[in-house]
């Protein structure tokens, strides 16, 4: 079978000392016509070499933001990085531009979409488009190029391969798609894999496969992911860290089982008390009141405040630093802070009643 | 549920088909035909909620569609309350329309920008007759209230609400005929997370205090078992499998159901379940395989699979499998539990 990385190990040795990327303050805002969406609010996380990292929130929360900011795909305008740095292996891709650029994303991060129609070209076969990837990253010519094309597509559990490969994308099913996305990211070898919500379009089956191929090439590639959906239990499954977002924030964030199994944040507790559990059976399912802000009026001092079961009068006013437990396990909240008995008095006298 | 068999059912579904025509070339010859609904029977009781579940495309919503007559039936037949949905004319379809509410899944495109969402629902009051004059305002009000909204809501226009609330408009104007039976197609399926669970929760209460019958039709199977006392699995516009609810998550007989089942992902990262990767993609239902349509991603598939069709039929312990496994085929004949001869006019 095919190795990509199986020379690079002393390379994946030396890197494992540090952290692969490493994203500090990240500010970005969108400037629309409604006014300023700061979609990207004082970010920070780490993501070291093999490790999947997931990103979890709801639509809208800045997921997709925080990966177009790594890559720096944004639409410019009417987006704009307004703070912080964004080191990928020590160097500041924020500040970066041009063919530098343009190399560490094709060599080394690469990124796969919720809809693999909008990166697949619809003009040209599946093979077409994965010679021409293979042959940017590599130095590979005429035959060898197509071997190994096809031999991509195999690894990523594409039946006929040496046939479906002169096919155009729209002969594929959406899980075909999503595979041939994840051989054309691949082809590159990228140290990093961005994948935003790669299973949300597709039925519950085929997400599986494509989770078992994802989770099969991480071990076998020791590439790390960013791993980027609203679902938490494909969360729970995939990744090794997590961080939840709300309102562009990251509010809590900590290693997958810390996170399920001691959330700390009350936006995360309430999240994860919503979902219908398969094992326990619960007459009421919890809920979160109200619903998620308009981003364009964003309530002050934490976001969470208008929906927070537990908020106090300095939350309306401040925005929480983060305070660190036990295993790198962060979070935002005023629960976690000190604070004087004024600031501490409840912002609201019973919750519940109101559910939006 | 139990004691479901002495009841009579309040929708009874028999050999139900929907299919689509597939035209092709410039004088639009019909060259085949989407299956899109192949045969399905079940029955509904009254209080219960049924949830049909299964992959995009199988057929869920055109069952849905086609029990409302929103789209007429191929073949087969709809009993709601003992009367013949099909036979229905005029004045009758009215009443049964009133009577059989549907719930969307995207709450956006379900209410006209135009009308404040209290004219849309007395709209509607007006025209069933369930109200006149100011009686119409102060209905419209309550079930707003009824549903978790404000009676001044009823001035707003629907792009003033979130997406959340926007549902519960709709649910509130569904409920405002005073129905019995509600299809729910994928009512929280375009909602956030967070706000999910208002909706089940809306539902549940709604259910218990109005005694309504829920169709509810839903891809997302954690949200099922919670709902639903039976379910109905569907692939390739067939049901494969009917069950009560804890039977089929605790045991599926359908190797279909037993893949689909296993893939839900665990939210539990210290937990893993032991799963069935199917090989390959569903087949489209213009050109489904011949025989059982799940052979060719069948684990278990025998030479038999993919000539003879297995039928829906009843086993020992009263749950239903369409499955050569379950009821080898030699034995078909003159079987006297099959779900055929039972509903046999
Ligand atoms: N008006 C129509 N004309 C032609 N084909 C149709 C029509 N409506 C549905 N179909 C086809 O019938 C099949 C069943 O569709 P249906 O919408 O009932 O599926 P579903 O189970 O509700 O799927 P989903 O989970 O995606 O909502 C599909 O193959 C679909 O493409
Ligand atoms: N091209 C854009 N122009 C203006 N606002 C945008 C654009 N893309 C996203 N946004 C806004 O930025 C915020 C974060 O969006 P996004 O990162 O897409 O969220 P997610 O991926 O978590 O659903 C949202 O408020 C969204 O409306
Ligand atoms: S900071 Fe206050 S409002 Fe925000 S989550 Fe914590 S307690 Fe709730
Ligand atoms: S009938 Fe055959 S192919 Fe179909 S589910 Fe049963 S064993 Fe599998
Ligand atoms: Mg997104
Ligand atoms: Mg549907």
């Amino acid at each position: 079978m095919l190795s990509i990385r199986e020379a690079g190990v002393t390379e994946i040795l030396e890197a494992t000392m540090s952290e692969l990327l490493q994203v500090r303050n990240l500010e970005m805002s969108y400037y629309t016509n409604g006014g300023r969406v700061r979609a990207v609010d004082d970010v920070s996380f780490d993501v070291k070499p093999g490790e999947v990292v997931g990103i979890v929130g709801e639509s809208g929360c800045g997921k997709t933001a925080v990966s177009l900011s790594i890559l720096r795909l944004l639409p410019s305008p009417p987006a704009k990085i307004e703070g912080g740095e964004i080191l990928f292996e020590g160097q500041d891709l924020v500040r970066l531009s041009g063919e530098r650029l343009r190399r560490i994303r094709g060599d080394d991060i690469a990124m796969i979409f919720q809809e693999p129609m909008t990166s697949l070209n619809p003009v040209y076969t599946i093979g077409n488009q994965l010679i021409e990837a293979i042959r940017l990253h590599q130095q590979l010519e005429g035959k060898a190029v197509r071997n190994r094309a096809i031999e991509m597509l195999k690894l990523v559990g594409i039946p006929r391969a040496d046939e479906v490969i002169d096919e155009y994308p729209h002969r594929f099913s959406g899980g075909m798609r999503q595979r041939a996305m994840i051989a054309m990211a691949l082809s590159c070898d990228p140290k990093l894999l961005i994948a935003d919500e790669p299973t949300t379009a597709l039925d519950v089956t085929i997400q599986a496969q494509i989770l078992e191929l994802m989770r099969d090439l991480k071990e076998r590639l020791h590439t790390a992911i960013i791993f980027i959906t609203h679902d938490l239990s494909v969360i729970a499954e995939m990744a090794d860290r997590v961080l939840v977002m709300y309102a562009g924030k990251i509010v809590e964030q900590g290693s997958v089982v810390d996170l399920f199994h001691d959330p700390q944040h009350p936006y995360t507790q309430g999240l994860i008390g919503s979902r219908p559990s398969m094992d326990v059976e619960r007459k009421r399912l919890e809920f979160i009141p109200g619903s998620v802000p308009n981003p364009l009026h964003m309530p002050g001092g934490c976001p969470f405040h208008p929906r927070c079961p537990h908020a106090m009068q300095i939350c309306r006013r401040e925005m929480p630093g983060e305070t660190q437990g036990e295993n790198e396990h962060g979070v935002r909240c005023w629960l976690h802070l000190d604070k004087s008995d004024d600031q501490a008095r409840p912002l609201r006298a019973a919750v519940g009643a109101a559910e939006e | 549920m139990s004691g479901a068999a002495e009841r009579q059912p309040m929708l009874q579904v028999t050999n139900l088909k929907k299919y689509f025509p597939i035209k092709t070339g410039v004088f639009s010859r019909t060259t085949g035909y989407v299956k899109a609904v192949d045969d399905v029977s079940f029955e509904i009781y009254p209080g219960e909620t049924f949830a049909l579940v299964g992959e995009s495309g199988c057929g869920k919503s055109t069952t849905g569609r086609t029990i409302l007559r929103l789209q007429n039936a191929t073949a087969g037949q709809v009993i709601f309350k003992g009367e013949d949905v099909y036979a229905a004319s005029g004045d009758r379809m009215r009443a049964l329309r009133k009577d059989m509410q549907i719930v969307f899944q995207d709450p956006y495109s379900a209410l006209n920008p135009r009308m404040t969402i209290g004219a849309a629902i007395r709209e509607i009051m007006r025209v069933h007759g369930i109200a006149t004059g100011n009686e119409l305002h102060d209905k419209a009000e309550q079930v707003l209230e009824t549903c978790g909204l404000q009676r001044h809501h009823a001035s707003r226009y629907p792009h003033e609400f979130s997406g959340g609330q926007r549902q519960r408009v709709v649910i509130a104007r569904a409920l405002a005929l005073d129905p019995s039976l509600i299809v729910a197609d994928e009512p929280i399926s375009a909602l956030d997370v967070s706000i999910q669970s208002q909706i089940i929760n809306l539902l549940e209460d709604l259910q218990d205090e109005f005694d309504l019958t829920f169709l509810f039709i839903s891809h997302d199977l954690s949200v099922v078992k919670h709902m639903a006392e039976r379910v109905g699995v569907m692939y390739l516009g067939k049901l494969v499998e009917v069950a009560g609810k804890r039977e089929l998550y605790d045991s599926p007989l359908h190797p279909y159901s037993q893949a689909l089942l296993s893939a839900i992902p665990v939210s539990d990262p210290t937990r893993r379940r032991e799963r069935v990767i199917l090989k390959g993609d569903v087949p489209s239902p213009a050109n489904p395989p011949s025989g059982c349509p799940f052979h060719t991603r069948c684990p278990y598939a025998m030479d038999v699979c993919r000539s003879v069709v297995p039928q829906l039929r009843r086993t020992d312990s009263g749950r239903h499998v369409a499955c050569h496994l379950i009821h080898p085929p030699e034995q078909h004949n003159g079987d006297p539990t099959t779900v055929e001869t039972r509903n046999a006019h």
